[in-house]
């Protein structure tokens, strides 16, 4: 060995490191450029599959659900009868997603313009702004979901929301019914929060409980201002129950984490910033104001 | 080189040497990928794939790599197949590489990978080392494997996430006293338990063989 280490002179030290990297730069440049059209087709699945699973059309075991109860695809969705229901194929999931989610645009007055009438393309749009969000923009994204027989009313719509968690940003979709009010579901797919701690905001247990909660949080007497209220689903600190117990305020209450107190307040704040720049719109849709034309 | 001691390369890495039981190293990574079975064997597929060509690699360039840089020669080797594992499992298992991409990263620090190329590849001829890279790592995604079926099984009733365990046997309001998943199981302090009595099983073991 004490023979080998004097034979290396310092050129040949150097050219070595140097060999050895720019293989491997190399190497990983050219799979880097192979892999990237099949890794964007696999977080562009696996965001629909997220925005189906807030819209309650895919549920949590990967079957389609219509009016929540379990169905199938063929064409369009319909009730499954059996006992053994068949799991939603990648295919079908991005058909339906195809068929029956459409990105819009909201206005500060809370009107729905489509993309070609604002002159903007989707693909722009999203590149821009997907990272600080679109709440704050004069034109916001909002997905609309079709009801699954053509009608003039949408089933819901998907909002996405974002804000600052406790390692880095949090995004989601919140799902809510075509009264602009009562939840669909709630996703969180792109967070980096502690595993097993902040980390369960994604996991399905927990956001399953955003089902059937009002976004705007009723008052004492069990009455709605929408002009005023308070927008958001509130996560508190232990449980609802305990917190609110028969309160009105449990409509729009879910149960907290523990030891992920920065985290649960990230989403809290994330819900109220996000969801305060759609009222208008919300409130429109609530009054049965908002219709697509086929 | 005869065949068969070729072939104790790669089998005395399973047992007599493995990684996690003898040498206890990979603890770290054990504890946290073993929740599931899914995900243990992805995870061990991995290590097995970096472990077995970072060694090829580092044993094939040994006679031309200068002792002086060595250490930073084989760290970059191990992380180029890291990162290749990491995009691979992005581009066509995105969902698994959510749960996992914390810790294929942590493959690079991974004490096994490191060791087994220096404790043997920088001083062995490609095949040799290649083997005893796979047999490392098979050690290591064996005892995964073992730790995953026992959480998976104890901790969620499931198996690859197939109920195993008849939903018919689990506590209801009507039979408050049937079957109810163990939470410590899902939780990483049960992996260290059960790689401890996997390690003091295997010393028992080894002594009555006279090891």
């Amino acid at each position: 060995m004490v023979d080998q280490k004097q034979s290396f002179s310092n050129f040949r030290t150097i050219s070595f490191v140097i060999i050895i990297c720019t293989v491997c730069a190399l190497t990983l440049s050219i799979l880097a450029e192979f892999l990237k059209k099949p890794q964007q087709d696999a977080k562009e699945l696996y965001r629909s599959k997220q925005l189906l699973l807030a819209a309650n059309i895919l549920d949590y075991t990967g079957h389609f659900v219509l009016d929540g109860k379990i169905a199938t695809y063929n064409g369009y969705l319909t009730p499954y009868i059996g006992s053994s229901p068949p799991l939603a194929k990648t295919i079908e999931i991005l058909e339906v997603f195809e068929q029956r989610v459409e990105a819009r645009l909201v206005d500060d007055a809370g009107n729905l313009i489509t993309f070609k009438e604002a002159g903007i393309r989707l693909e722009d749009y999203l590149r821009d702004h997907s990272k600080l969000g679109f709440s704050h923009l004069p034109l916001k994204l909002i997905y609309v979901v079709k009801s699954n027989t053509p009608s003039k009313t949408p089933y819901g719509y998907v909002i996405p929301v974002n804000g600052y968690g406790l390692w880095d940003a949090i995004y989601g979709y919140l799902g809510v019914s075509h009264n602009g009010d009562t939840v669909l579901g709630m996703t969180w797919y792109d967070q980096k929060e502690t595993p097993g701690l902040g980390g369960e905001i994604s996991l399905p247990d927990w956001q399953k409980q955003f089902f059937g909660k009002v976004i705007f949080q009723k008052a004492l007497s069990g009455q709605t201002n929408f002009e005023r209220a308070p927008l958001g689903i509130k996560v508190v600190k232990t449980t609802v129950k305990e917190t609110y117990g028969n309160s009105p305020l449990a409509n729009s209450a879910v149960d907290g984490i523990a030891g992920a107190s920065i985290t649960v307040s990230s989403v809290n704040e994330a819900l109220r910033a996000s969801l305060n720049p759609y009222r208008p719109f919300l409130i429109k849709a609530h009054q049965n104001e908002v219709t697509i034309d086929d | 080189m005869t065949k068969l001691s070729l072939k104790k390369n790669f089998s005395d890495q399973i047992w007599n040497n493995n990684q996690i039981l003898v040498a206890i190293l990979g603890i770290c990574s054990a504890l946290a990928v073993t929740i599931k079975l899914s995900v243990a064997v992805t995870m061990g597929i991995s290590v097995i794939f970096v472990t077995g060509f970072a060694s090829l690699f580092v044993s094939l360039i040994r006679r031309w790599t200068p002792p002086s840089v060595r250490m930073i020669a084989q760290l970059t080797i191990i992380s180029l197949f890291v990162i290749i594992v990491d995009q691979v499992l992005k581009a066509y298992f995105y969902e698994m590489s959510l749960t996992l991409s914390v810790f294929v990263g942590l493959i690079i620090t991974n004490c096994l990978v490191m060791g087994r190329a220096e404790a043997m590849a920088k001083n062995n001829p490609p095949l040799p080392a290649f083997l005893d890279g796979l047999g490392a790592a098979s050690g290591y995604a064996l005892v995964l494997l073992v730790v995953g079926f026992i959480r998976e099984l104890f901790g969620f009733g499931t198996l690859f996430d197939f109920q195993v365990i008849p939903l018919s046997w689990y506590a209801s309001p009507e039979h408050p006293d049937g079957y109810v998943n163990s939470n410590l199981m899902a939780l990483a302090p049960s992996a260290f338990f059960i790689i401890g009595a996997i390690i003091w099983i295997r010393n028992i073991i080894a002594k009555e063989e006279g090891n």
